[in-house]
């Protein structure tokens, strides 16, 4: 992947001059934040759809054991087989690129950590959205890859132009991956910089609200959905 | 060929159509990807430049075309068809082994190949009309529909069918193999991402490095790709126009020949072995 990109971009920048620092920081680190938003983002709602495909939805949520840690478990399987892609995709990355910038290790994996329950908390709200979807993965993907590019997974926002930053700004990812990259490569947060005042502690205090409340939101969404197939008698449709 | 096999062609190619309009969202998904995934090198690439004169102005010293935009929507495109071949056809029979049913369809009387052709036929189709959508819809989002509404994108459409023949022998080696792989789907994502390196979908194949290169020509859809890009932007052919198409003509024959022995030998290997219904 990270040889894809590198390759992509090469023709938009002059045979002698190298690629931005900016840019090669969030190639080299984009791709592990791609593989560890992707199970939240995907996996779950493939999951429930897998089980409603197959008729087993229905009595896994009529059972009296906890669901959440079902689903829960069921990403978290994929989270560790992402865990272990993103550390080959590093070392490729860094055989590629010349090296890993790592100014600040700590800061940058606390904000990793912090960004882990937004990704899930936008999970389960995808997953409630896209439940009554028959046909789940074109649409889960277009949602992906929406989050994925205005997160600035691999694109720096000084490098988005200034309307696309202000889109950047309500997608809730955003946040902890601007202060995962400007805390690895030593510089200040960009997403809020010059938009809004101070945004050196709005964007942290954003990222730490958004921890909190959105996988609760998120569980509630699902909650909703669930009830109202209950309700309606919908568990069982594929 | 007879009437018979004429009309399973015809049946399993209303069968795919079927599921096809069951599915409208994959139609629209299906349209849009290819756009999609060239949307990501061309923002990346116009913002990198500081701005779409630039890029164009750059992008032309580097490759020889200014028109980026079409560039990689012919190569996105492509990309898609190849992994549409792969995962949808290359795992047709697994889906109808993970369904329990090819044991029913490889112990009936009639042929596999009859159902196969109908349903290639069907894929061949629907990546046409696909390309045509997405471009469409591509060219006239980045502004340039002129190199799409005119004759030579019909000639492209022309080398696309022909190249698009070698990639269905390439599905018939990955459905031969997917038969005797427990884990297909691992096997696959690994050769998409090869695909997309090696073909050149977001860049020239020249600038790869040299061995590479005749890795890359040696792929079903390279010369392809490369030529539909000579025709509508005017970069250079592999050789020349005739005998590009030549060479992609007896690529895609060879292909479909060592794709069609690799599925035989497969299933009678399978058929003498463990059976048909355990995967």
């Amino acid at each position: 992947m990270v040889l894809l990109i590198v390759l992509a971009t090469r023709p938009f920048v002059p045979k002698a001059q190298a690629l931005p620092p900016d840019f090669t920081l969030s190639v080299s680190w984009g791709g592990l934040l791609l593989l560890l938003s992707s199970s939240p983002l995907f996996e779950l709602s493939i999951s429930v759809r897998q089980e409603r495909t197959n008729g087993t939805l229905e009595q896994i949520f009529l059972s009296p054991s906890p669901k959440l840690p079902l689903l829960l478990g069921r990403a978290l399987r994929s989270q560790i087989l992402s865990l272990l892609y993103g550390a080959s995709y590093l070392v490729s990355a860094a055989y590629l690129m010349g090296g890993l910038q790592f100014q600040n290790p700590f800061q940058g994996i606390y904000y990793l950590l912090l960004g882990i329950p937004v990704f899930y908390g936008l999970g389960f709200i995808v997953m409630a959205l896209t439940f009554n979807v028959r046909e789940i993965i074109p649409a889960v993907t277009m949602l992906q890859i929406g989050v994925v590019f205005l997160s600035g997974i691999f694109l720096p926002f000084n490098l988005m132009p200034y309307a696309l930053r202000a889109i950047a700004a309500f997608v809730p990812t955003s946040y902890s991956i601007d202060l995962f990259r400007s805390a690895i490569s030593g510089s200040q947060p960009q997403l809020l910089s010059s938009m809004i005042e101070p945004a050196n502690l709005l964007e942290p205090l954003l990222a730490h609200v958004l921890a909190l409340v959105l996988p609760i939101l998120g569980i509630l969404a699902f909650r909703a959905t669930i009830r109202r197939a209950k309700h309606r008698g919908g568990l069982q449709q594929g | 060929m007879s009437q018979r096999a004429r009309h399973c062609i015809s049946s399993e190619f209303y069968l795919e159509c079927i599921h096809m309009l069951r599915y409208k969202e994959w139609i629209l998904a299906a349209t849009l990807y290819p756009v999609i995934f060239a949307s990501m090198p061309i923002l990346l690439g116009t913002w990198l430049a500081s701005g779409a004169e630039e890029a164009s102005r750059i992008f032309a010293e580097n490759v020889g075309t200014g028109a980026y935009s079409i560039f990689l929507l012919v190569g996105a495109n492509m990309w898609f068809f190849v992994m549409t071949a792969l995962w949808d056809f290359g795992l047709k029979l697994r889906k109808e082994q993970a369904s329990g049913v090819i044991e029913d369809l490889y112990l009936a009387t009639g042929s596999l190949t009859w159902p196969l052709v109908g349903s290639g036929l069907f894929s061949i189709l629907q990546c046409l009309a696909k390309y045509v959508a997405s471009m469409l819809i591509g060219s006239i989002l980045y502004g340039n529909l002129r190199y799409v509404a005119n004759l030579d994108f019909l000639y492209g459409l022309g080398i696309l069918t022909v190249g698009l023949v070698g990639v269905y022998g390439i599905s018939f080696m990955i459905g031969a193999m997917v038969l005797r792989v427990k884990e297909a789907f691992s096997l696959l994502v690994i050769l998409q991402m090869s695909f997309g390196i090696l073909m050149g979908v977001f860049y020239p194949v020249s600038s790869l490095p040299y061995g590479l290169r005749w890795i890359s020509y040696a792929l079903p859809m390279t010369i392809a790709l490369n030529d539909i890009r000579a025709v509508l932007l005017s970069t250079q052919y592999v050789i020349d126009a005739h005998w590009d198409l030549l060479l992609i003509l007896c690529q895609g024959l060879l292909y479909i020949f060592i794709g069609v022995v690799a599925l035989r030998r497969s299933e009678r290997g399978i058929r003498r072995g463990a059976g048909l219904a355990s995967f």
